[in-house]
C-alpha cells in the first residue's frame, strides 16, 4: 500500500511510543524510517520485529549517540538479526545528510507492506488512553448540543 | 535608531497570545492578496446537485502556472446526523482540493473516498480534506426568504455570519493527502496554510451557489439570487476544538516563523523616526473599521465577554494615541491599554506599513523536516545555561499538584486530543509531550546530578530527556517558538492557544463555547471568487 511520509512518520513515531521507547528516541527512529522509504518499498514486518526487541532502546540509544555526536556510524552489533539490518541503513542515511554527504533521491509516496501497517497501528494505539463515559464529554469540552 | 524585537518572555504568555487579532500578514489575506495581484480566474466547472440538495460540483481557481479545484459533494443529512464534533460520521457536504482539474474519473473516485472524510483513502492529487455542516435557523431562514422572491433580513445573517460552517480543514499528507514537501516550493502554496485557505474561499463560494439552487428548487420562477452585497458579507463558519493546542507545541520552529516575522515587521515600523500621513491615516482607518465592526463580535462566554469589552474600551482609548513615532504609539498601548487593546494596535501598525509588513510576510514558512539533529557535543553546563536562558519561568513554578493538574492525550475512542484532570482519571501512562515547562524543569534537575562528559553521553544514559533536549536547542535559536506559561495547569484555557492559531489564519469573531471550544468566522466581507481585484483583495480587513 502507499502513504504519505507524513502518515508513515507520525505512525511510526507513535508506534515506537506504544513499543515503551521515550519519544525523542521514537522521533530519531521514524525519521530513519522514513529515510528508508524514500528509497525504496518497505517489504516485511522488520520495523515492528526491531520495535518489539528487548534491546530496541539500547542500540536506539547507541545509533542516536553516533548522529548527536556527528560521527560516522559503529558496525551494527553482531547479535542483530539480518532483516532488521534497514534501521542501520535508515541511520547512516542521514548520518549522511547531516555531513552534507550523498544526497538521496525523494519518493513521492512512500510504499510498505500492509501487514507492517496494522501491524503498526496496533502498536500506536497502545498509546491512546481507554475512555469513560465522564472524560467522553470532560475532555473534549463540548456539550451534547453543539448545533444551531 | 534600532528597536529591539519584543522579547519572548514578555510575549509569549498565554493570555498575550490569546490577545492576539488578525493582520495582513494572516494567512487567508496572505492567499487573496495574491489571488487579486495575480489575476486568478474563477470557474464553475460542474454543478449537478438534484432537487434534494444531493450530488457534486467543481469550482476551479486558475492562477498563473497551475490550477486548484474545490471538488463537493453535497448530501441530504438527516437532522439528528448533523453534529460539528469531529467525532461526528456525516455531514452536509463534504469537499476535497484537486491539485489542477480533476476528470469524471477523478471525480468518481473521489465519490468513493471523500465522504467518508476519516476513512478517505486519498492519493498525492489531493491537498486537503474538508466538511462542513449548515447553520440549520439560518440555512432555513435565507431559502425561505430566496425562494418567496425576497432577499433575507441582514440583521439575521450578521448574527451568524455564515451559511455553512466547516468542522475540519485536513492537509498535509494526512489520510493520504499530498505531502507538504511536496508543494511547499510552489510560490501560491509557499506560505503556511495556503492550500487550506483556498479551500475554504471556494467552500464560500460554492456554499452561495447551494443556497441559490435550493431557493429555485423551492420557489420556482419566483426565487431570486441572493445578492452579491449581502453573499459578500457572509463567511464561513468553523467549529474548532482542543485538536489545534497541541499543533502549538509540536511545531515550536513553525511558530517562532509566524511570530518573529510579525514582531521583526514591528521592529522595523517602530525604527521609522515619525508617521508619514499616508501611513498614519492607514493605522487610524484600521482603527476605525475596528471600532465599527466590534458591536458585530458577540460571545455568551464570559472570559469572552470580557475580553471584548476590554478591546471596546482599548479602541475607544486608542483615538488619543501618541502619534509622534510609531515607537511611542507603541510604547503609549502598552502602557495605556490591555493585552487585547495592544495586539490590536500592533495590527494597526502593520495595516499602516503594508510594503514592510507584506515583505516580512514572505517568512513565515520553514522546512521542519530539516534542522533534527541534537548537537550532542554541548556541555552539561552550556545546556543548563540555555535552559536558564529560555527557561527561567519553569525553573521558577514548583509543579505541584495544581501546576500538573492537567494531562494531554489522545482517547482510544475517538484518536482526538482530549485534557483530562490528573487526579481524577489514570491518564499518565497515556500523557502526550506537551508539558515543555515541566519537561524543560525536570531536565535541567537531572542534568544537575550527572557526571556525563556531554549532552550526548547524558542522552545515551537518560534517553527520556531526548525530546526535551531536541526542543531546547531548537528554542535557542527560534525563541518565539516558546509559550512562556504552563500548559498542564488547572488555570489553563487551552482557548487563548487555539486563538493565537485562529489568528494567524485570519479569523475573526473568535467565540469560545467553554474553555475548549468554540466558533469563528473565516472570508467574511471578503470578495466572491468571482469579482476579485486587486482593488478589493488589497482592501479586504
Amino acid at each position: 500500500m502507499d502513504v504519505s511520509f507524513n502518515e508513515l512518520e507520525a505512525r511510526v513515531k507513535k508506534a515506537a511510543r506504544g513499543a515503551g521507547l521515550p519519544w525523542g528516541l521514537a522521533e530519531d527512529f521514524a525519521k530513519a524510517i522514513v529515510a528508508v522509504a524514500q528509497q525504496d518499498h518497505i517489504s516485511g514486518t522488520w520495523v515492528v520485529d526491531f520495535l518489539l526487541h528487548p534491546r530496541a532502546c539500547d542500540w536506539l540509544k547507541e545509533l542516536t549517540y553516533e548522529l548527536d555526536m556527528h560521527s560516522a556510524s559503529k558496525p551494527r552489533p553482531a547479535n542483530v538479526p539480518a532483516q532488521m539490518n534497514p534501521v542501520w541503513e535508515g541511520f547512516e542515511i542521514r548520518y549522511l545528510q547531516l555531513s552534507g554527504g550523498k544526497r538521496y533521491p525523494l519518493r513521492l509516496r512512500a510504499t510498505i507492506d500492509s501487514e507492517l501497517w496494522l501491524k503498526l497501528e496496533k502498536l500506536e494505539f497502545q498509546t491512546y488512553a481507554p475512555e469513560s463515559d465522564e472524560s467522553r464529554l470532560k475532555g473534549a469540552g463540548a456539550g451534547v448540543n453543539d448545533n444551531d | 535608531m534600532t528597536v529591539a524585537l519584543r522579547t519572548p518572555d514578555k510575549l509569549m504568555k498565554l493570555h498575550r497570545l490569546g490577545s492576539f487579532h488578525p493582520s495582513r500578514m494572516s494567512f487567508m489575506y496572505q492567499l487573496l492578496r495574491r489571488m487579486g495581484r495575480e489575476n486568478w480566474r474563477y470557474e464553475r466547472q460542474l454543478f449537478d446537485i438534484d432537487e434534494q440538495g444531493v450530488g457534486r460540483a467543481v469550482l476551479t481557481m486558475h492562477g498563473p502556472y497551475r490550477s486548484y479545484s474545490l471538488v463537493a459533494f453535497a448530501h441530504d443529512l438527516p437532522d439528528e446526523l448533523r453534529s460539528d464534533r469531529v467525532i461526528a460520521q456525516a455531514w452536509d457536504a463534504t469537499f476535497c482540493l484537486f491539485d489542477g482539474v480533476p476528470s469524471t474519473e477523478d471525480i468518481d473516485r473521489l465519490e468513493t473516498q471523500v465522504p467518508g472524510q476519516e476513512t478517505a483513502r486519498l492519493t498525492p492529487t489531493e491537498l486537503c480534506l474538508s466538511r462542513a455542516n449548515r447553520s440549520v435557523r439560518l440555512w432555513q431562514q435565507v431559502v425561505d426568504a430566496l425562494s418567496a422572491g425576497r432577499q433575507p433580513d441582514e440583521q439575521q445573517l450578521a448574527e451568524v455570519g455564515y451559511l455553512m460552517r466547516t468542522t475540519a480543514v485536513y492537509g498535509s499528507g494526512k489520510f493520504g493527502l499530498c505531502d507538504r514537501f511536496a508543494i511547499a516550493d510552489r510560490p501560491e502554496l509557499h506560505a503556511p496554510f495556503q492550500a487550506e485557505m483556498l479551500t475554504v474561499f471556494l467552500i464560500r463560494q460554492f456554499v452561495r451557489d447551494l443556497i441559490n439552487h435550493c431557493a429555485v428548487v423551492k420557489g420556482g420562477e419566483q426565487a431570486v439570487e441572493l445578492s452579491p452585497e449581502l453573499a459578500r458579507s457572509l463567511g464561513i463558519g468553523n467549529s474548532t476544538g482542543l485538536g489545534m493546542a497541541p499543533f502549538l507545541v509540536n511545531h515550536p520552529r513553525l511558530i517562532d516563523r509566524w511570530i518573529a516575522a510579525r514582531e521583526s515587521a514591528l521592529a522595523e515600523i517602530a525604527e521609522l523616526a515619525a508617521f508619514d500621513a499616508s501611513s498614519l491615516q492607514r493605522a487610524k482607518a484600521k482603527l476605525a473599521k475596528g471600532i465599527a465592526k466590534i458591536p458585530c463580535w458577540r460571545s455568551r462566554h464570559p472570559y469572552q465577554i470580557e475580553r471584548v469589552a476590554q478591546l471596546k474600551a482599548d479602541m475607544l482609548k486608542l483615538e488619543q494615541v501618541d502619534c509622534s513615532s510609531p515607537v511611542a504609539s507603541l510604547d503609549w498601548a502598552e502602557e495605556n491599554l490591555s493585552d487585547e487593546g495592544r495586539e490590536f494596535w500592533a495590527t494597526c501598525l502593520l495595516e499602516a506599513y503594508p510594503q514592510i509588513a507584506d515583505r516580512w510576510s514572505e517568512e513565515m514558512a520553514i522546512d521542519e523536516a530539516a534542522g533534527y539533529e541534537i548537537d550532542g557535543n554541548w556541555s552539561l553546563e552550556q545546556t543548563l545555561n540555555a535552559i536558564q536562558r529560555h527557561f527561567d519561568w519553569a525553573l521558577k513554578c514548583d509543579w505541584d499538584e495544581s501546576e500538573t493538574a492537567r494531562v494531554w492525550y489522545v482517547s482510544q475512542e475517538k484518536l482526538e486530543p482530549r485534557l483530562g484532570e490528573r487526579a481524577d482519571e489514570p491518564l499518565e501512562a497515556f500523557e502526550q509531550p506537551l508539558a515543555p515547562g515541566r519537561d524543560m524543569a525536570a531536565f535541567a534537575r537531572s542534568l544537575q546530578t550527572s557526571e556525563a562528559q556531554n549532552l550526548a553521553a547524558f542522552l545515551r544514559e537518560t534517553p527520556e530527556f531526548r525530546h526535551t533536549a531536541r526542543r531546547l536547542q531548537w528554542v535557542c535559536e527560534y525563541p518565539f517558538g516558546e509559550i512562556h506559561d504552563n500548559t498542564i495547569s488547572a488555570a489553563l484555557k487551552p482557548i487563548d492557544m487555539l486563538r493565537l492559531k485562529l489568528s494567524f489564519f485570519g479569523a475573526t469573531y473568535f467565540d469560545p463555547r467553554s474553555d475548549r471550544w468554540l466558533r469563528i468566522c473565516m472570508f467574511q466581507d471578503a470578495p466572491l471568487a468571482d469579482e476579485l481585484s486587486l482593488g478589493n483583495c488589497e482592501g479586504w480587513g
